[in-house]
């Protein structure tokens, strides 16, 4: 019993590239597609692209947003070590840049990084004089720290992190 | 027939077909797939870095208000413990105190944390008393007691949310002086004969001027009965005020005080008032003539002139003549301190009567001379430049009485002090103050060594601030060259050994403010009847000169109580001379167990004050830990 052949028309022929190139005839069917292919990758890229910008920008927004608050913790714990006395009254006026020595001690002094100069801090100390007036053995201190930072339409914006709290004499 | 794997016959012609298409872009999806995975992870774990630090920032920021809101109450409770809630704490009614809602103070200041975080909210701050026990168990004195003063804070802000507690330590204490009732008080167990006037100078002034209170003198030598018991029911009575003299010496006056025994208080109180006189260079008093025959024989009489001088560090009396009761048949200057003036005669002396000198008068300011009748200058003291305020002329009367075992052992007639041992026998060694151990117990600060460094940690305004009871075993009270200034109503306690290095004051400018007192206890370990011979409270003098005159001086505003008299030690400030020379004032009181007048030596002027205050819980202070014993905190909201 003789099997049935299939005709050989019947057989879809497709060939590599580069059977095309050698002269298959079916030249531009598979270049359109990878045309499509690239124009679909490059859609998807898009967003992919834009979820790594922002997903890097997010970083850096919660990066400075923690170096921010530890500038603050920094601070405003610096002032609560001094004696009472030594806690000046001081107004907000100025928003100085974390700059210059950061550690200067006997085993050496420690520069703040660059990165830091970017942030600056306000310092707000003022004696409670409705609370004991007598003695003003009350002062408030308020620490804000400031950073300028892009947002997502590449404008710039000021952030803020701000401590309050009381020290007492006693 | 089987076809093969590439759907052909076995034997059929083969040629190369591309298995199924798209393929290689395909692989390429997987990639697209992982980035976009990757990116939304990458996403996620920078925004959760993103929420995390916001949340780092509500905690701290609740904790700072939580602290701070702690920090003005505690500044509050501390202000106010006296006045407002020492009563509430020895009645045991403070509760749970709800210091946010009853102290308006509070409540504004707080105000200014809330505002300056918007969205915060303080829900709660209170202070509670609790496990308050009495210091004696077996004789306690019910308001002394300690126990742990709680403040709590409720700090909510957003989601975030936070308990913070701080637990102090506060000990309520008894600060009376031992023996607060005696300008002096000994209770010398074996010792002879104390006579006030035999040796080195006591001088006694019993009369608080600020506020009339008079402590009595007690020179008691035990077994022998010989107690002398002075000036205790005699008051001082200010006869007159002159009208001034001198317009340009205007505040000067004088005046009549006496100790008065009866018999002779029509005699005095008919005196006229003095005269005196205010020149360019001089000033002169002329006191009446005055004469007094009392009836009682045997009793001795003294007059003291009493310049107020400006001289901060010289004595401010000079002593007047004592004419006494002497059979002797020779006229003979009685003794005094300083000197004398009132010239007894034999016929006066004889009929026991007593003559004041009829004017004294200053030259150039600087000496003060008594004159009576004879034209001799019989004392002489330096005063100052600037004139006298004040001259006071006291007399007052002593003499031996029948002796009197009025208090043997000692204890005070309100019960406020008692002295236990573990048996919780009451003064077992016969002593006026607590044993060591009782005010260790007591304490808010006990130590091994005390000295002006350790107290400047106590200081505020200036001055040293404190309330409560302090102890050591080696207690160093000012140093060589810085005296001790304080503020504040507290006892400092040694049960090893203590020196008086420079002079104890009280800061005036804060006095008006803040009243102040100081008990300067001296209870060596071992002290007791059978064993007196503890180590002495030390003192070193210093050494002033004022307008040519030398002086050794130490001054004490504080009462004193040294179970073994005190020694006087020479240092760099005193110079080379012995405590003979020494002059030992005492604004307060001074008890002691033994005194030794032949070692202890200087002369001692006690200027009675009375500074304990009997209502209101005057005799009691609160003290709280200078450190939080406890500190807890517990947040919520914070994932």
């Amino acid at each position: 019993m003789m099997m049935k052949t299939p005709p050989l028309t019947a057989y879809k022929i497709r060939v590599p590239l580069h059977a095309a190139a050698e002269g298959s005839g079916k030249k531009g069917n598979t270049l359109a597609f990878v045309l499509i292919f690239l124009t679909i990758l490059s859609f998807l890229m898009v967003p992919i692209i834009n979820i790594f910008t922002y997903s890097s920008m997010t970083a850096v927004k919660s990066k400075n947003a923690l170096i921010a608050l530890n500038l603050a913790l920094q601070t405003i714990e610096e002032i609560k070590s001094k004696p009472f006395d030594d806690v000046v009254s001081m107004l907000p006026s100025d928003r100085k840049p974390f700059e210059g020595d950061w550690i200067d001690d006997a085993s050496g002094s420690v520069k703040y990084p660059e990165y830091y100069k970017m942030f600056r801090k306000n310092i707000e100390v003022k004696t409670d004089k409705d609370f004991s007036p007598a003695n003003k053995k009350i002062k408030r201190i308020v620490v804000t720290v400031f950073w300028d930072e892009l947002n997502d339409e590449r404008r710039r914006l000021t952030h803020a992190i701000k401590l309050a709290t009381c020290i007492s004499a006693e | 027939m089987m076809k093969d794997k590439f759907g052909k016959f076995p034997g059929t012609a083969r040629k190369y077909i591309r298995p199924a298409g798209g393929n290689a872009i395909l692989m390429l999806l997987p990639i697209v797939l992982f980035m976009l995975v990757f990116g939304i992870s990458l996403i996620m774990r920078s925004s959760s870095e993103h929420t995390q630090s916001f949340h780092v920032h509500r905690q701290n920021v609740v904790t700072y208000l939580a602290e701070g809101a702690l920090n003005i109450a505690m500044q509050h409770v501390a202000e106010n413990l006296e006045k407002k809630y020492k009563k509430l704490l020895i009645e045991n009614s403070l509760e749970v105190y709800n210091l946010k809602d009853k102290v308006p103070e509070i409540k504004s200041a707080v105000k200014f944390l809330i505002d300056a975080m918007p969205g915060a909210e303080l829900t709660r701050l209170t202070m509670d008393f609790s496990d308050a026990v009495n210091f004696d168990k077996l004789q306690p004195d019910p308001n002394e007691k300690m126990g742990l003063l709680i403040f709590t804070c409720d700090v909510k802000y957003f989601e975030v949310s936070t308990t913070l507690k701080i637990v102090r330590d506060i000990k309520i204490v008894n600060i009376t002086p031992p023996a607060e009732e005696f300008t002096l008080y000994t209770n010398t167990g074996n010792e002879n004969n104390h006579i006030i006037n035999s040796g080195p100078s006591i001088f006694c002034k019993n009369k608080d001027e600020e506020n009339g209170e008079r402590g009595s003198i007690r020179i008691a030598s035990g077994d022998k009965g010989n107690e002398f018991y002075l000036g205790e029911k005699y008051g001082w009575a200010d006869q007159s005020i002159s009208p001034m003299p001198s317009p340009t010496r205007s505040e000067v006056y004088a005046k009549y005080g006496l100790f008065k025994p009866t018999q002779i208080t029509d005699a005095i109180s008919n005196l006229p008032k003095p005269i005196i006189g205010a020149f360019q260079s001089s000033l002169e008093i002329e006191l009446s003539e005055f004469l007094v025959d009392p009836k009682a024989k045997n009793k001795k009489y003294s007059c003291i002139i009493s310049i107020n001088s400006p001289i901060v560090d010289l004595p401010k009396e000079v002593y007047g003549g004592i004419v006494y009761g002497s059979e002797d048949n020779k006229a003979k200057q009685a003794y005094g301190k300083g000197g004398l003036f009132g010239y007894p005669t034999l016929a006066n002396i004889k009929s026991n009567k007593l003559y004041l000198p009829k004017k004294l008068y200053v030259q150039g300011l600087k000496k003060l001379y008594g004159k009576y009748t004879l034209s001799e200058n019989m004392i002489s003291i330096p005063v100052s430049f600037e004139p006298p305020k004040f001259v006071d002329v006291y007399i007052y009367h002593y003499g031996p009485k029948v002796a009197e075992k009025v208090v043997q052992p000692y204890s005070s007639a309100d019960g406020s002090f008692s002295v236990s041992d573990g048996d919780g026998k009451i003064g077992i060694d016969g002593c006026a103050a607590l044993k060591g151990s009782e005010y260790k117990k007591r304490a808010f600060y006990a130590t091994e060594e005390i000295n002006m460094n350790t107290m400047q940690l106590f200081a505020g305004g200036g001055s040293i601030l404190i309330n409560g009871v302090m102890f050591a075993k080696k207690i160093e009270v000012g140093a060589p060259k810085q005296a001790f200034v304080y503020n504040g109503r507290f006892v400092l306690a040694s049960d090893g050994e203590m020196t008086i290095n420079n002079n104890v004051s009280i800061n005036e400018k804060l006095a008006a403010k803040i009243p102040s007192s100081l008990s300067l206890i001296l209870h060596p370990k071992g002290a007791s009847d059978a064993n007196l011979a503890v180590t002495p409270l030390k003192y070193k003098a210093r050494k002033i000169t004022v307008s040519g005159e030398t002086a050794i001086v130490l001054k004490i505003d504080a009462s004193v109580f040294s179970y073994n008299s005190m020694e006087f030690v020479k240092d760099g400030n005193s110079g080379n001379i012995n405590s003979g020379f020494t002059r030992l004032h005492i604004s307060g009181n001074f008890a002691v167990n033994r005194l030794i007048k032949k070692d202890f030596s200087p002369w001692l002027f006690i200027n009675y004050k009375k500074r304990v205050a009997e209502k209101d819980y005057g005799r009691y202070v609160v003290s709280m830990s200078p450190i939080y014993s406890a500190w807890y905190e517990e947040k919520r909201g914070a994932k």
